[in-house]
């Protein structure tokens, strides 16, 4: 079977971008590598939804109301899902674009004239003293685990960085019957009098996600958990596994005891696909990120490539699923299929709605901006946790002259472990241009190859059996 | 470090390491063993440190553990299978030094 679209993540931007390609008449397969639609935001939501349980509850409508989203989806009949499947290569030709996939243990090669990468985001990781310990996870991680296996922390749980995300996590966890021993929050209290003006910008039309912030913040305080803002500086400590956190506010030292120190510092694309496909990648310095360059289209600089949601820049979910109509609007114009008169129509209100959105990012980006201690680790952290390569590693390289996070590779092996980057990558272009001086931009970011998810020998030779 | 928010309704068994792990049908290898209380998943090569999932949606490969017939698979992608088996990776043994 041919398809005139690929696409890859089923998350709600890949959602919202096939159904769109769909209802205009073309031929679609989403790939995902989880067994069900929904992305990382919305995740396990029809398991969930089958059981009739609790978690739904517990996790609130942020969560459940991606269902309506994934089951109009799957009504499409142009639709071919292919879940549990992971891309493994990707090659942009002159006239087509080819993915290397793998379903259990069956290799396969795809093609088509166009491709949408909706492969959506990853907490930053966030590198401090102890953070390889077992008992050191993501809050998205945590997230995830609830979602999912409907796993919740034990009470004692800390929850350390800054961003929304603590605040709903800590209200999950409380709708779930979990005490978080402490918020080590990393943002100020309140809004600073230079972020007032982007906060009066958003104030009125952006009012519900705010108030929910509020509410969310004002849950934690009335439950009593500890929630202390201004905080600077962390550590993991333990033996084996965490045994407790150390943390810096205000100058001063303090800790706190848990077997489960839960840390957040925003979310970034997930670029190691557009990076191996050899597209234009611009630094975001306001939130230290690197992004693919989309033109106005949503294309990328490869020809058939384009780019939606979280994986374009952190924009959330209901953005993702705009931009998924938009960019589902200009292939189907590429294939030369007609949009009806309702589609042209809410073309107009698309891009209004986003460009509301991206003014309450601004806002957001503002108020929790990543944390420098993360950016500026100390000598003996960890960076490259698969080859345990520290900063100081990187740093002392970068003086004699090393020429860039690639370089780096051959010389100290940061970015050669199973991971392939992808936790270490950001750390080692921000340490390079630290020591240098450089711009980021000049310093550069890791090359990714094929394979991009490990592919087994056996695996690759089913490839003649297809 | 977890625990279940609901009892397990569709019980599979499997291996870990040797011992008997009962968890929920449809949950991925990571979330059964940190279910079970298991937190250290692997030892890591370069410096024989405790490692445990961090990431849990496929990029961090801190979960990475060994599964009969499969070989070294992340454990937060796949799934438990009744009666399989699954190791841990114990890491570099580094030789002592001679005198």
């Amino acid at each position: 079977m041919t398809h005139d679209v690929l696409v890859i993540g089923a998350g709600p931007g890949g959602l919202s971008v096939a159904s769109g390609l769909a209802r205009a008449g073309a031929c679609v397969q989403v790939i995902d590598e989880q067994p069900y639609a929904g992305g990382q935001i919305f995740r396990a939501s029809e398991k969930s939804a089958r059981a009739g349980n609790e978690i739904r509850g517990w996790l609130g409508e942020e969560y459940s109301g991606g269902l309506d989203l994934i089951r109009s989806a799957k009504r499409q009949e142009r639709i071919d899902w292919q879940f549990a499947t992971s891309v493994w290569d990707i090659r942009c030709e002159d006239d087509h674009i080819e993915l290397g996939l793998v379903h259990g243990e069956t290799a396969s090669i795809t093609q088509a004239r166009h491709v949408v990468l909706a492969s959506g985001a990853m907490e930053r990781p966030a590198p401090f003293k102890g953070w390889t310990l077992p008992g050191v996870m993501g809050i998205g991680a945590a997230q995830t685990l609830f979602k999912d296996a409907g796993l919740v922390p034990e009470n004692g749980v800390v929850l350390a960085g800054s961003g929304p995300l603590l605040y709903l996590f800590a209200n999950q966890l409380l709708s779930a019957g979990v005490r978080p021993g402490a918020i080590l929050d990393f943002a100020a209290k309140w809004v600073s009098a230079q972020h007032l003006v982007p906060l009066t910008r958003v104030a009125w039309h952006s009012r519900t996600a705010l108030l929910k912030g509020l509410k969310w913040r004002s849950r934690i305080a009335r439950a009593g958990i500890p929630h202390l803002f201004g905080v600077d500086e962390l550590e993991a400590v333990g033996k084996d596994e965490v045994q407790g956190v150390h943390y810096r506010k205000g100058g001063q030292s303090h800790q706190f005891e848990t077997s489960l120190l839960l840390v957040h510092d925003g979310v970034i694309p997930n670029t190691h696909m557009t990076v191996a496909a050899g597209c234009d990648h611009n630094w975001l310095a306001q939130q230290q990120y690197w992004q693919p360059g989309l033109n106005d289209k949503g294309q990328t600089s490869q020809q058939g490539l384009w780019v939606v949601g979280d994986c374009a820049g952190i924009m959330g979910a209901e953005a993702a699923e705009i931009q998924g109509r938009i960019v589902a609007r200009n292939i189907a114009g590429k294939l030369g299929l007609a949009i009806g008169k309702a589609e042209a129509t809410q073309a107009q209100k698309d891009l209004a709605e986003l460009k509301k959105l991206a003014a309450l990012r601004q806002f957001i980006d503002l108020q929790y901006p990543p944390a420098k201690t993360f950016a500026t680790p100390a000598d003996d952290t960890v960076i490259c946790r698969c080859e345990a390569v520290t900063a100081g590693e990187i740093r002392e390289i970068a003086q004699l002259g090393c020429q860039g996070p690639n370089q780096a590779r051959a010389f100290t092996r940061a970015g050669m472990g199973p991971c392939m980057g992808r936790g270490c990558g950001l750390s080692v272009s921000r340490l390079m241009a630290e020591v240098s001086g450089n711009d980021i931009e000049q310093v550069g970011h890791y090359s990714t190859r094929t394979p991009l998810k490990p592919v087994t020998l056996s695996q690759l030779a089913s490839l003649n059996d297809t | 470090m977890f625990r279940r928010g609901q009892e397990i309704a569709n019980p599979v068994r499997f291996k870990f390491n040797g011992q008997t792990i009962t968890s929920e049908d449809g949950d991925t290898i990571a979330a059964a063993l940190l279910a079970a209380g298991v937190t250290h998943f692997r030892t890591a090569p370069e410096d024989a440190s405790n490692r445990g999932p961090l990431c849990m949606i496929g990029n961090c490969f801190e979960c990475l553990v060994d599964i009969k017939g499969k070989g070294s698979r992340q454990a937060c992608r796949e799934r438990v299978v009744e009666g399989m088996s699954v190791r841990s990776h114990p890491g570099l043994v580094v030789p002592k030094a001679q005198p």
